[in-house]
């Protein structure tokens, strides 16, 4: 009996084994961090929860506009065959919206879903750019925040190339080709929005038109040049392969024509020149044996009027005018630190004191507002104050050097500084702060030295002739050049 | 017969044996990211490592990565580039100068590998953080079977008043220290040349004090949540200073850092101290998986080392005198001139103000 109660209570026992199912714990999905919004893009991550294998026929996330998630967005990620992570990402939402989004799988056609998170999207802002000045194909950076796949910019009405949009917030673009205007608006625009640049973009400017060649097909170096009202000068110096060239050759900007002058004193090379003085100067006789020429004239137009011999030899000197007194500063055979001034009434020359710097032909003198300044050939900006007879650095050429020589025009309260031997550079330099910005380079042979150098009209001339050893039939080249001009 | 049968039996088992060949799967060099961003003075630096394969053999060094680009953005969309630092220094980015996490903002790090691979942390937001109002020196001493001498140092207890009705996690770091470094220039002995074989000594008249310079020198991890000091004032055991023989001869000084981390980052962070101080008993903590806060947005599934930190950020600085010191290690002697020890000045910090 014993045994038979203890069977059945075995099997008894043994059926309720038999009996235990495995309990399965649910399948779920979580909807779990927002990981980035930006302008019209959102990146949300979700995670398939199960403690075995399982096979999601479809998952992803739905957003939508409203919490009811009417007329939903999905991003559907596809089948995903084992529980983790997944992370969904969409571009193209509104501005500024907000929006709702949840995580969904679809799992033996039963749709789960996770929580439901409120977010929106941000708004674009821009905080920089750089450069503010700048040429056609030149990369310019947007730095700001939330700018979209597609975001367009542009300068003025012309659309420039995004070439990069990094974490949306630096929007590398090439400088479109400007459409006539130089300082125009950057713009932005994302979606239906228009950001525009507080400050605006200034396309580097400065156009250059050849006008003329120099009469005759020649070239003629270590010449003098003076313009006035009647036309630009240039003439005297040495004919290459040549002779001295005995007069001069007037430049009507207004015809566009030349016209040749003649000159009743001798030939000469280096011989220095003003609006209204010109004198000084050598032959060279033989090889670096020089014949000074000490005769001094007044210019009158077209013409010349002797004065009182200079009482020093000159050569390859600097020449300015200021207050009715003429400035001869520097030049060749021990003379490069010498400041000599002339005073017309009294017919005398006065030796001031010496420069702490080169000076001669090899840099480039300027007045403004009753002030000289000096370029000198390494690119230091002097400002010479006759009445103290003291001289002041105020700022140094930013471009390159080459061999000295620069030329030196003022237009305004701007001066355009540059052409030094060897480059192609012109720089303009802002008077009243010394700030200096760059301008477009000259074009024509880059082997070529400014010859003369004036102005008419706002525009500035450069004559420009190719260096002596370059051989062939190049000739002096007259260029216009506008600086406010693309 | 039987009794040969036998033998012959037991010799087929042992003919069988063959060597067992473990198979290790060969393991990956998993991008690991460390660093932290917080509401102190930057720059802040998030270094980005390959980890070393893993096997039988060492196998491989743990590589900077290099040439990345990595920023951190802000849940308002603002961008901050890190700079990657130069020479000895690659693979650890900087934020700039100024850049300070705000309170109340999240921020995430993200990160653009030279190969195109795209990464991202969850965000993590900046708490404020409460001030240490005080700091206490604990001295220290641990028995070793090395040595007869224990190795000892310094405690330091930080005090705070932690704000109720949230909740807070800390963490605390060793900022930079400086600490008066005396050596024996008198007995500078110079290395034996063909000019002095004998090694005759050549004292040198200066100098004996010096100015060390030492980088936060954290070897074990302090972190708390307020659980059981939640809106109290309390204090809590915040940095271990070791007496290395130089620290501790006459004034020590040191910043010392607490920040206030999210949670993810606690969690991270005590799991990191538990698992580094196993030591193989019986009472170990199971290991646990460290899992991070950084993805990759071109595999979800890539395991990423490291966590990505933002948090609140406060210091206080403290002096530590030689008298200060219940037990001190025996005086390390440096026989030279101090200044040719990397890090040392003769002239104080411009705040030196014991």
């Amino acid at each position: 009996m014993q045994l038979l109660r203890t069977s059945i209570l075995f099997f008894i026992l043994l059926a309720f084994w038999s009996c235990t199912q495995e309990d399965e714990t649910p399948i779920l999905v979580s909807t779990e961090e927002v990981l980035f919004v930006g302008g019209d893009k959102i990146r949300v991550s979700g995670r398939l929860l199960a403690n075995r294998e399982v096979l999601a026929e479809d998952h992803g996330f739905e957003f939508s506009t409203q919490s009811s998630f009417a007329n939903p967005i999905i991003v559907s990620l596809g089948e995903k065959n084992q529980p983790g992570r997944f992370i969904g990402e969409k571009n193209g939402f509104k501005l500024s919206q907000t929006y709702f989004v949840k995580a969904f799988a679809t799992i033996n056609g039963k749709r789960l879903e996770g929580k439901v998170i409120e977010l929106s999207t941000l708004s674009p802002a821009v905080t920089s750019f750089a450069p503010s000045y700048g040429v056609v194909g030149q990369e310019l950076v947007i730095q700001g925040k939330n700018f979209p796949e597609g975001t367009k910019v542009f300068f003025g009405n012309q659309e420039a190339q995004v070439l990069q949009n990094v974490f949306e917030s630096k929007l590398t673009v090439k400088i479109p080709a400007p459409t006539g205007q130089i300082v125009v608006p950057i713009k932005l625009r994302v979606q239906d929005r228009e950001i525009t640049l507080s400050t605006p973009f200034e396309y580097q400017a400065g156009k250059y038109t050849k006008v003329s060649d120099f009469p005759g097909n020649l070239r003629i170096y270590d010449n003098s040049y003076f313009s006035n009202a009647t036309g630009f000068y240039v003439g005297l110096g040495k004919i290459k392969l040549g002779d001295n060239y005995a007069g001069f050759q007037r430049f009507n900007p207004a015809t566009g024509t030349w016209t040749e002058v003649n000159f009743p004193g001798n030939k000469r090379r280096f011989a220095f020149a003003t609006a209204n003085y010109l004198g000084g100067g050598a032959i060279e006789t033989s090889r670096d044996v020089f014949q000074f020429d000490r005769s001094f004239w007044k210019i009158n137009g077209s013409n010349f009027e002797r004065l009182g011999d200079l009482p020093f030899n000159t050569r390859d000197a600097m020449a300015v005018e200021w207050n009715s007194k003429l400035f001869l500063f520097g030049g060749l055979d021990a003379a490069s630190f010498l400041v000599r001034m002339y005073d017309p009434q009294q017919a005398k020359w006065v030796n001031m004191q010496n420069a702490p710097f080169l000076l001669g032909r090899i840099g480039a003198v300027f007045t403004w507002e009753n002030r000289i300044f000096v370029l000198s050939n390494i690119g230091q900006l002097w400002e010479y104050e006759p009445n103290q007879d003291r001289w002041q650095l105020r700022t140094t050429y930013p471009g390159k050097t080459g061999f000295g020589h620069p030329v030196a025009e003022v237009i305004g309260n701007k001066a355009y500084l540059g052409l030094y031997r060897a480059t192609q550079e012109l720089w303009e330099l802002d008077l009243e702060t010394l700030k200096w910005k760059t301008k477009n380079q000259i074009i024509g042979l880059p082997q070529s030295i400014t010859s003369g150098h004036f102005q008419h009209n706002g525009s500035i001339y450069f004559l420009r002739t190719p260096e002596e050893p370059i051989i062939g039939s190049l000739t002096m080249e007259l260029y216009k050049f506008d600086p406010d001009a693309i | 017969m039987l009794k040969r049968l036998v033998y012959l039996l037991l010799l087929l088992p042992m003919a069988c044996v063959e060597p067992y060949e473990v198979e290790v799967p060969e393991g990956e060099q998993l991008l690991t990211v460390e660093g932290i961003i917080s509401t102190g003075p930057g720059p802040h630096a998030i270094t980005l490592t390959r980890s070393a394969t893993y096997g039988s053999i060492f196998e491989g060094l743990i590589r900077p990565v290099s040439l990345a680009t990595v920023v951190v953005r802000d849940n308002e969309g603002n961008v901050t580039f890190l700079i990657e630092g130069a020479d000895g220094l690659k693979g650890s980015y900087f934020t700039p100068a100024n850049f300070r996490a705000q309170v109340g903002k999240s921020y995430t790090l993200q990160i653009r590998t030279a190969e195109g691979k795209v990464y991202t942390s969850t965000p993590e937001r900046v708490t404020a953080v409460p001030a240490i109002q005080s700091l206490e020196i604990r001295n220290v001493t641990i028995p070793t079977e090395e040595s007869s001498v224990p190795k000892s140092g310094i405690q330091l207890i930080a005090g705070l008043k932690d704000p109720a009705d949230e909740n807070n996690f800390y963490y605390w770091k060793n900022g930079q220290a400086v600490y008066i470094l005396e050596t024996r220039p008198d007995l500078f002995t110079p290395r034996p040349t063909t000019a002095n074989p004998n090694r005759t000594p050549q004292p040198k008249d200066c100098c004996v004090q010096c100015y060390r310079y030492e980088a936060g020198n954290n070897q074990s991890l302090f972190v708390v949540n307020d659980d059981s000091f939640n809106g109290l004032n309390t204090k809590i055991p915040a940095s271990f200073i070791a007496d290395d023989g130089f620290r501790f001869v006459n004034k020590f000084r040191m910043d010392l850092k607490q920040y206030s981390i999210s949670q993810g980052a606690y969690r991270y962070l005590r799991l990191v101290k538990q698992q580094a101080e196993i030591s193989g008993s019986i009472f170990d903590p199971p290991p646990a998986t460290l899992r991070g806060n950084m993805l990759s947005l071109d595999n979800p599934d890539e395991v990423v080392l490291g966590y990505f930190m933002a948090g609140g950020e406060t210091s206080r600085r403290i002096y530590v005198d030689k008298s200060d010191l219940t037990f001190k290690q025996n005086r390390a002697i440096i026989q030279d001139d101090c200044r040719v020890i990397s890090g040392a000045f003769i002239d104080p910090p411009a705040d030196w103000k014991p």
